[in-house]
């Protein structure tokens, strides 16, 4: 049982992980706390669902292809955002961008009430992934096992491109001195619009991925944004690896605390959050 | 040029600071007399802004000690310091930017006058005549209504130098006053403050590029290279100073 | 540089540009009006009147912290139901007279704004939002689950008559009463030596710190003022229905109150009144119509940020100051 909650918040770490990561990124390089982040996860929960179904049906490749292909589809929609509004704030105040992000979360949220309705919609797993491995008397969903493995396909995915690719290395640069690489002659434009085209692909493949085992609905946004926020905090701002690590340890404290104390699981997730920030802020002394 | 007058007012003893493996400052010594004017100079990554940094309560060293007026101030977090009367200006300025002039200047007043936490409109406005005064000295009076960030860049640096003599700071520093400055500028800028300095006993520790006003300003420079106190001495005596020259040419 | 110009006297400005002086012509007319549609307006306009009247004193008191302190408050609710919670236990545990318990709310609220507001101000920026954050989800648990003490999801009621057994109207003149002196303390608060404090800090908290001030005592102070307001907007709520639930405390309360100041423009005083109304318009009569508000409402933000960030209170401020008569 104990097994089988963990691989539980392992998963859910993963997909945490996913959404995390993008937030992170954006705000590393761009300095922007984007609340949208979740409503980019919904909208890429929603295209799977719409596109479920269409390529390759039944085939887990197919299914695969759905997610990507929706993730794709939240990123177009993040450039156009990036491009259109986000673009005229990075010079105003933080809370100026609060606010046109928050803008943003509430215009997604009506968009998808409107086109889905209120009710729950449904993704279901395909058939080849709808088994269990089972190891010694312990029930391991095929699902959740191949979210693990997604999860770390792209997590190399990442370490790879960020360490061998020349996008990779400008944006590992960009998160430690966005002025130098623009001294550099690096289009500063252009690698925010970049980085937020693959923040919010990860928010939306996360989203795909989430689609067959989340209740999907136009709530969705709100509950996933604040796990994907205490995350980021607990891995510090701009920090990948952090937001690895807070995702892991998050996604398997809900876990383990549904199976204890469920009723106290959320406030759990806070309680390691505030002690995080306290600790940190106690080490570090004066501001 | 005059010679520093007084006892020795602030005393740096074996200040310290490293960076992970990087030492920035190392043993530095340093005794400035009563209203001195003190320039800091040296060639880039000396630790020059390293030791104002320390100075002014940004970063806490390893060890060393700074005693001002009889006071330990290593260590000390940025308000306590102002609070002890010792005055900082950024190098890149750094003031109110949503408020006018006006309020920038009355902000100052309110800090200094001891009762910021008074709920008394009154007080505020009793402040006025004051802070115009201050306004007219700094030449900025008839720019009291313009928004601090529609005003340039040289407005900035004489309103937040204005801010800081508000506090009436017995200790005042600055890190490159000048920087990013035209030639006229530049003059005008050191020339106030010297002028002001001199006025009130201020005792005045500043880090400039700018040899020119270095040589105008400073009664006693001390040149920083490699984290230490490389030379010091009054302005002839480091002008003539063959390996001071050496340091600064020899690391173009 | 001005050596050479004559020395002119220092101008003061026209007592009717002073800031710091309270216009109080249109403050009595909106209070007129306000008081004679309480008296004369169908409950319906008067429950509505009630209502935006305390969250325009629930957002006044967030955008003390919003626009002033340089402080976002991501869990405000708290400091509303913990007042109604406060009022309620003080009547039905500790015995203590209705009056004595509807008084003890706001200062519940102050103190656990000043124990929560002691940790958020240890650090700054998103992290300090989110330990606001932490401290509300955790509050609101501990209320919810502690059915013992709070009857978690029942609530409390019956500790006061609803409107303390008024008729709607007067109750209303007891709401306008005591939000117009609370919005104008909190009036005074901004335009005192402590609100410029608190400003300057704000704006810029190093400079701030390089004129003598303590970036967390002066966010503190703000905080704990900010917790206290909140704590009488939601002891009126309560005794408004008599009654007190969880939610109170909840992020529905706390994510309004935040759109009603965005909606009403950040750097301005006013964001939390002009916000409120705007909310409850939108809220009422656009929800009636069209469900989904909601998007106006963020297309309104949108468009506001971009076109005028100083949002509606602003574009108001600006366009008053064009009239000859003054501003507000």
């Amino acid at each position: 049982m104990l097994l089988q909650q963990v691989l539980q918040g392992l998963m859910e770490g993963v997909t945490l992980f996913l959404i995390a990561s993008g937030l992170t990124l954006i705000f590393g390089v761009s300095r922007i706390v984007n609340f949208a982040h979740g409503s980019f996860y919904m909208l890429g929960a929603f295209l799977t669902f719409q596109l479920h179904g269409r390529l390759w049906a039944g085939s887990v490749g197919g299914f695969l292809l759905t997610i990507v292909a929706s993730a794709l589809v939240v990123a177009a929609l993040g450039v156009l955002f990036e491009f259109f509004v986000l673009r005229r704030v990075y010079r105003s105040e933080e809370l100026m961008q609060l606010v046109i992000t928050v803008g943003l979360v509430l215009i997604v949220e009506d968009a998808v009430r409107f086109i889905w309705g209120q009710d729950d919609v449904t993704v279901p797993v395909p058939a080849a992934l709808q088994g269990a491995l089972v190891v010694k008397g312990t029930y391991f969903p095929l699902y959740q096992l191949a979210i693990v493995l997604v999860g770390i396909a792209v997590l190399g995915a990442m370490w790879l491109a960020l360490r061998y690719t020349r996008a990779g290395i400008i944006l590992r640069a960009a998160t430690d001195d966005r002025g130098m690489v623009a001294l550099l002659g690096i289009n500063q434009a252009t690698v925010f619009t970049a980085v937020f085209a693959v923040g919010s692909f990860l928010a939306g493949l996360a989203g795909g991925l989430a689609a067959a085992f989340e209740s999907v609905n136009f709530l969705l946004d709100s509950r996933i944004i604040v796990a994907a926020f205490i995350v980021v905090v607990i891995g510090g701002l701009g920090n990948l690896y952090g937001a690895l690590l807070g995702a892991l340890a998050v996604g398997v404290v809900k876990a383990l605390g549904l199976l204890w104390a469920p009723r106290l699981s959320m406030v759990l997730i806070f309680l390691v959050m505030a002690a995080v920030l306290m600790t940190r802020t106690l080490r570090r002394g004066t501001e | 040029m005059r010679p520093a007058a007084g006892a020795p007012v602030l005393t740096v003893s074996a200040l310290s600071k490293r960076f992970g493996s990087f030492l920035a400052l190392e043993r530095v010594d340093l005794s400035v007399r009563q209203g001195e004017v003190r320039a800091i100079i040296g060639p880039n990554g000396a630790g020059k802004s390293t030791l104002m940094n320390v100075l002014s309560g940004q970063l806490v060293p390893d060890s060393g000690s700074i005693v001002f007026a009889g006071q330990r101030l290593e260590g000390r977090p940025p308000y306590q310091l102002a609070r002890r009367k010792v005055g900082r200006a950024f190098q890149i300025s750094s003031t109110f930017r949503r408020m006018t002039i006006y309020e920038n200047m009355l902000a100052a007043h309110n800090a200094a006058a001891g009762r910021w936490f008074s709920l008394h409109p009154g007080r505020l406005r009793n402040m006025r005549a004051a802070v115009m005064a201050d306004l007219e000295e700094i030449g900025l009076a008839h720019l009291a209504e313009q928004v601090v960030e529609d005003v340039s860049h040289g407005d900035r640096k004489r309103l937040e130098f204005g801010m800081v003599l508000a506090g009436r700071p017995r200790l005042l520093l600055l890190d490159e006053p000048t920087a990013g400055m035209g030639l006229q500028e530049r003059h005008a800028l050191i020339d106030l403050v010297l002028r002001q300095v001199r006025e009130r006993g201020v005792t005045l520790l500043f880090v400039e590029h700018d040899i020119d006003v270095v040589f105008r300003a400073a009664d006693y420079i001390t040149v920083m290279a490699l984290g230490k106190v490389f030379a010091e001495g009054r302005p002839e005596q480091i002008a003539a100073n063959v390996q001071v020259q050496e340091i600064y040419l020899g690391s173009r | 540089m001005n050596r050479d110009a004559p020395a002119a006297p220092p101008v003061a400005p026209p007592a009717r540009d002073d800031p710091y002086r309270i216009r109080w012509l249109p403050v009595a007319a909106v209070g007129l009006v306000a008081a004679s549609a309480l008296l004369a307006g169908p409950p319906l306009i008067v429950f509505a009147l009630t209502e935006v009247m305390i969250f325009a004193l629930f957002a006044t008191a967030l955008n003390l912290l919003l626009s002033y302190s340089g402080m976002v408050s991501f869990g405000h609710a708290v400091y509303f139901g913990i007042a109604a919670y406060g009022v309620a236990l003080s009547i039905t545990r500790l015995g203590w007279p209705m009056w004595a318990g509807i008084l003890a709310g706001p200062f519940v609220s102050a103190f656990f704004a000043l124990v929560f507001g002691a940790f958020c101000v240890q650090l700054t920026a998103i992290y300090a939002a989110m330990l606001t954050l932490a401290c509300s989800e955790v509050t609101f648990a501990v209320v919810f689950q502690w059915f013992e003490l709070t009857r978690g999801e029942s609530g409390i009621s019956g500790h006061v008559p609803a409107m303390l057994g008024l008729a709607p109207g007067v109750y209303g003149l007891v709401v306008l009463a005591v939000t117009g002196a609370s919005i104008l303390a909190l009036w005074r608060v901004v335009h005192s030596p402590l609100g410029l404090t608190i400003r300057a800090v704000g704006q810029n908290a190093a400079r701030a710190a390089a004129l003598g001030h303590s970036r967390r005592t002066v966010q503190l102070i703000a905080f704990v003022i900010s917790g206290f307001f909140a704590g009488v907007a939601g002891t009126l709520f309560s005794v408004f229905h008599g009654n007190v639930f969880p939610d109170y405390l909840g992020t529905l309360i706390t994510v309004n109150g935040l759109v009603m100041v965005l909606l009403g423009g950040l750097y301005n005083f006013s964001a939390g009144i002009y916000g409120a109304v705007l909310f409850k318009i939108l809220d009422n009569l656009l929800a009636h119509y069209f469900q989904y508000w909601q998007l106006v409402i963020g297309l309104i933000l949108m468009a506001v940020i971009l076109v005028s960030p100083r949002g509606i209170g602003g574009a108001i401020q600006s366009l008053a100051r064009r009239l000859p008569g003054g501003h507000r």
